[in-house]
């Protein structure tokens, strides 16, 4: 029989409860505590809030997530998760539970993870990470463009390439780049890339076939990145007849689309940098090779005519005494030969201005054999030049008006005759004349 | 040369001639053969970058394959 003292100092349930309930709000370590564990059920109410319960080997705890903390897409049981949350207590139930504040799946980035190092490893496997990378056009001739239709990075390929290149033919093929759909818009936006890049369609189309593709987006999340970690988009890549570039905005983390492409640029802008020349600094290099091209080639030619002027001055240094003939015919010569160098030579130069326009190759032939018998002719007087002979004791008879003696019929006793040494004349007369 | 050489080869080559040149020493016939081929390699890269002007075309994936399927004109 229970007496009324005794009953008296019976506690009311609801406010033990209620006791027990602000213990365990008042305790630190059950509040906002991150827990690991495995989902064991799953179950969204109509009102929007989650119900679940979490466990492992050791235990288990019934959770719940309020409709505006609850994540959009549902987690399946069995996954891996750590949570934040607070213990709490039901009191109309006394149930405890705990409020979950965020969630976060282990499973789903770590099987992700799993399945790109597999990947990995096996175009590792078949070589094709090793594999020979094609460099990348010099010029390109039409750049197709792989990337998140009417984003931003597409705005800034576009602007970009435009600055180095105006006008320069690219074909934007624009796709999704994140969500459930991406890996296989990815692929089929570089499917297309390399139709374009097929010289015999792109004949047909009368355009020049796509030489090098870029692929990509701009940063986001690990998540948001992760279609260029798939195999779809990797064995696209992988395929493409032209090289291409891997163009997604990201510093750190390596994607498999970097991997496999021909080059990695960090960013869509970046891949535009390494593709598009700026087309004024290739026209300045032209100028500036145009400029040396004539400037040398003039220089030689000029050259040419000093050794031209050499020659001549060589035939005119030729002895006056007893050669006027040979001289005469040298003379003719010589201004015939002016005359032919410098209408060559003027020509040569009237074309260099004109830049590209060719002497005509018989000309210059026949000015070479010109130049070889002017340099043979010099050579021949040299080695007949007579004042070599009078370097040796002979001396050259010349009449007083210059004719050169030759011939014993040439003289008459008593002529004046001019003796000519090598370092002098003597002036004599003739005491006698007798043939041989 | 029987075909068009690729933009690196010309530039390659007249970059070369123009070294050549430069050092001297070649004869009349070498020169104006060279300055000629020079000439030549230049119009070719002018040419080369020209060929890279054209259309921009920006298309949907579906329209892009759709165009793929067109008859061609």
């Amino acid at each position: 029989m229970l007496t009324p003292e005794v009953l008296g100092s019976a506690l009311p349930v609801g406010r033990f409860v209620l006791g027990l309930r602000r213990l365990l709000n008042e305790e630190p370590t059950l509040q906002h505590q991150m827990l690991r564990g495995e989902i064991a059920r799953w179950s969204r109410a109509r009102s929007g809030h989650v119900y679940l319960t979490l466990r492992d080997d050791d235990g288990s705890i019934d959770a719940v997530m309020w409709s505006s903390r609850a994540p959009r897409m549902d987690l399946e049981e069995g996954s891996e998760v750590v949570v934040i949350g607070s213990v709490d207590l039901y009191p109309t139930r006394g149930h405890l539970q705990l409020q979950v504040a965020s969630i976060h799946a282990v499973d789903t980035i770590g099987e992700l993870e799993a399945e790109r190092r597999k990947l990995i490893a096996a175009l590792k496997a078949e070589g094709v990470l090793d594999r020979p990378r094609r460099p990348l056009p010099a010029l390109p001739r039409h750049v197709a463009i792989v990337i998140g239709s009417q984003s931003a990075a597409e705005a800034d390929v576009l602007r970009l390439s435009e600055d180095r290149w105006p006008g320069l033919r690219r074909t934007v093929i624009g796709v999704l780049v994140q969500g459930e759909k991406a890996a296989e818009e990815l692929a089929r936006g570089l499917r297309v890339a390399a139709r374009l890049a097929d010289p015999i369609y792109a004949a047909s189309r009368g355009a020049p076939p796509v030489d090098v593709i870029i692929v990509g987006r701009g940063g986001g999340s690990t998540e948001d990145l992760w279609a260029f970690n798939l195999e779809r988009v990797a064995r696209a890549v992988v395929s493409m007849p032209v090289p291409v570039v891997s163009a997604v905005g990201h510093e750190s983390d390596v994607l498999v689309s970097d991997l496999v492409a021909d080059v990695r640029a960090s960013t869509p802008s970046d891949a535009v940098e390494r593709v598009v020349p700026v087309r004024s600094d290739l026209e300045q290099h032209h100028d500036d090779l145009a400029l040396r091209l004539e400037a040398s080639a003039a220089r030689r030619f000029a050259e040419t005519r000093q050794h031209h002027r050499l020659l001549r001055h060589r035939l005119a240094g030729a002895p006056a005494s007893g050669l006027s003939r040979a001289r005469g015919q040298l003379g003719d010569l010589r201004s015939r030969l002016d005359q032919t160098v410098d209408a060559r030579l003027t020509e040569t130069a009237n074309r260099l201005v004109e830049r590209g326009h060719a002497l005509q190759r018989a000309v210059d032939v026949h000015l070479g054999r010109q130049r070889e018998r002017l340099a043979g002719l010099g050579a021949a007087l040299r080695t007949t030049d007579p004042r070599k002979v009078l370097e040796r004791g002979y001396g050259m008879l010349q009449q007083p008006d210059g004719s050169v003696i030759g011939s014993v019929g040439d003289v008459a006793v008593g002529d004046a005759l001019m003796v000519h040494l090598a370092d002098g004349t003597v002036t004599t007369a003739v005491e006698d004349v007798h043939r041989t | 040369m029987s075909k068009t050489p690729s933009y690196s080869e010309a530039l390659q080559r007249l970059e070369a001639i123009v070294a050549e040149l430069e050092r001297g020493g070649t004869d009349l016939e070498a020169t104006v053969k060279m300055f000629e081929e020079g000439s030549e390699l230049l119009r070719t890269c002018q040419a080369h970058l020209d060929e890279a002007e054209g259309q921009l075309k920006r298309l949907r994936l579906a329209d892009a394959e759709a165009e793929l399927e067109e008859p061609q004109p």
